[in-house]
């Protein structure tokens, strides 16, 4: 029984390997499938360069005006 | 933490000090939120209005087109991506020009109009109003080239000083909003209906890419929509696809998925379908839908022949013709 066993495991090797490897790129996919929809619904924010983003400010090659239509988080909380 | 909702845009970004929200140009500093790309655009070119595109207004005209970085969209198939995915702090060009500057600029290059387009205006909205208040004040038109991702109070208020707006709308089919932008149909439906009722010219674009939107019953149901809610007379663009950006795998749009478009589009009633990304005889061309007479010939993004009387009527059966002619 081993015997049989055993090549088949070499035989097949590759192609488990292939099989686990499309399960967790399906995985991936469906994953980046959900956070778009999460962020399509709101509440998402994106972390950025804020050094980079103060120095060009400061230098003046972007600007710091406020913006129209937000509010603070905590009126809504409260 | 000082948090603040972004409410320009469905996304609703909740974002925290330091944070920018999803369209990456919207930044809370000191629990504000600043819009970093005001009168700092990295895109300036003039254009024909052809290009936006918009053939029902002022047909021939040139127009300043502007942008700054940032989208509300993430469109696999973005055609300006270098542009609509990086935040100001990313860009390499940034030029330095506030509303008055930028309005002056669109008449030392004898521009009618000015256009903001690109990525999407909609992030960088106060620049896009303040330009088009002054814009407005100096007798040029201004026109929004968008996706019409934003709520309905913004718009409505920047209708005000708006012209007309050429919408991308994308597909007919919420999933695809999803899978393929990162965003949802409904509020892009509610966008154009908004910008018919505040009397702003409006054109739609949908851009047909191989086996994820190029459905005939897609098809229909969109140019069903646009007859009933914004009227047979609305001006629809069938677009062609290229592969690009994220989605290099789907092939260019076959010119017999473009042409079986336009005919299913017809056929519900649509009284103005073209076809764009395509060189061919009369894609871009404007027929009376009354008589067939061939009233403006175009090649490309160039007007060769403008047959409307001033008035904007058919010179044969003088039925007027939608749209805005000068």
């Amino acid at each position: 029984m081993a015997k049989m066993i055993h090549p088949l495991r070499r035989r097949d090797r590759t192609f488990v390997a292939l099989l686990l490897l499309s399960l967790v790129l399906i995985g991936l996919l469906l994953d980046a499938e959900r956070r778009a929809a999460k962020r399509a619904d709101g509440a998402s924010w994106r972390r950025i360069d804020l050094k980079a983003l103060e120095r060009r400010i400061d230098s003046g090659q972007l600007s710091d005006r406020e913006a129209l239509w937000f509010h603070p988080a905590a009126e809504v909380s409260q | 933490m000082s948090e603040v909702i972004c409410e320009l845009c469905p996304r609703a970004c909740r974002i925290p000090e330091g944070g920018a929200g999803d369209c990456r140009v919207r930044v809370n500093l000191g629990g504000k939120l600043r819009a970093t790309t005001y009168g700092r655009p990295s895109a300036v070119h003039i254009d024909p209005i052809e290009k936006k595109p918009l053939f029902h207004f002022l047909p021939g005209s040139r127009v300043l087109s502007v942008a700054t970085a940032g989208c509300n969209l993430h469109c696999r198939n973005c055609q300006n991506w270098q542009l609509s995915q990086r935040g100001g702090e990313q860009m390499e060009q940034l030029y330095h020009l506030p509303p008055d500057r930028l309005v002056s600029e669109a008449r030392r290059t004898r521009c009618e109009a000015i256009a903001y387009t690109y990525s999407d205006p909609i992030v960088f909205y106060e620049y896009s109003y303040d330009s088009a208040e002054a814009a407005r004040e100096a007798g040029l038109a201004n026109l929004f080239v968008t996706a019409g991702y934003i709520n309905r109070q913004p718009l409505r208020r920047l209708c005000r000083v708006l012209d007309a707006a050429n919408t991308d709308l994308k597909a007919f089919d919420d999933g695809f909003y999803q899978r393929v932008c990162g965003a949802r149909l409904g509020p892009v439906l509610d966008s154009l209906v908004t910008l018919r009722e505040e009397g702003v010219w409006v054109e739609v674009t949908n851009l047909l890419i191989p086996t994820l939107n190029d459905q005939r019953r897609l098809v229909r149901k969109m140019a069903r929509w646009i007859r009933d809610q914004l009227g047979a007379d609305t001006p629809l663009h069938f677009s062609r696809f290229h592969p690009q950006y994220r989605m290099r795998n789907l092939p260019p749009t076959p010119r017999d998925t473009l042409q079986m478009a336009r005919d299913e589009a017809r056929e519900v009633g649509l009284k103005y379908v073209y076809i764009g990304n395509l060189i061919g005889d009369d894609n871009g061309n404007t027929y009376c839908p009354r008589d067939r007479t061939l009233l403006v010939r175009r090649i490309g993004f160039r007007v060769i022949e403008n047959k409307l009387t001033e008035g904007g009527s058919c010179p044969v059966c003088g039925d007027k013709i939608a749209g805005v002619w000068g």
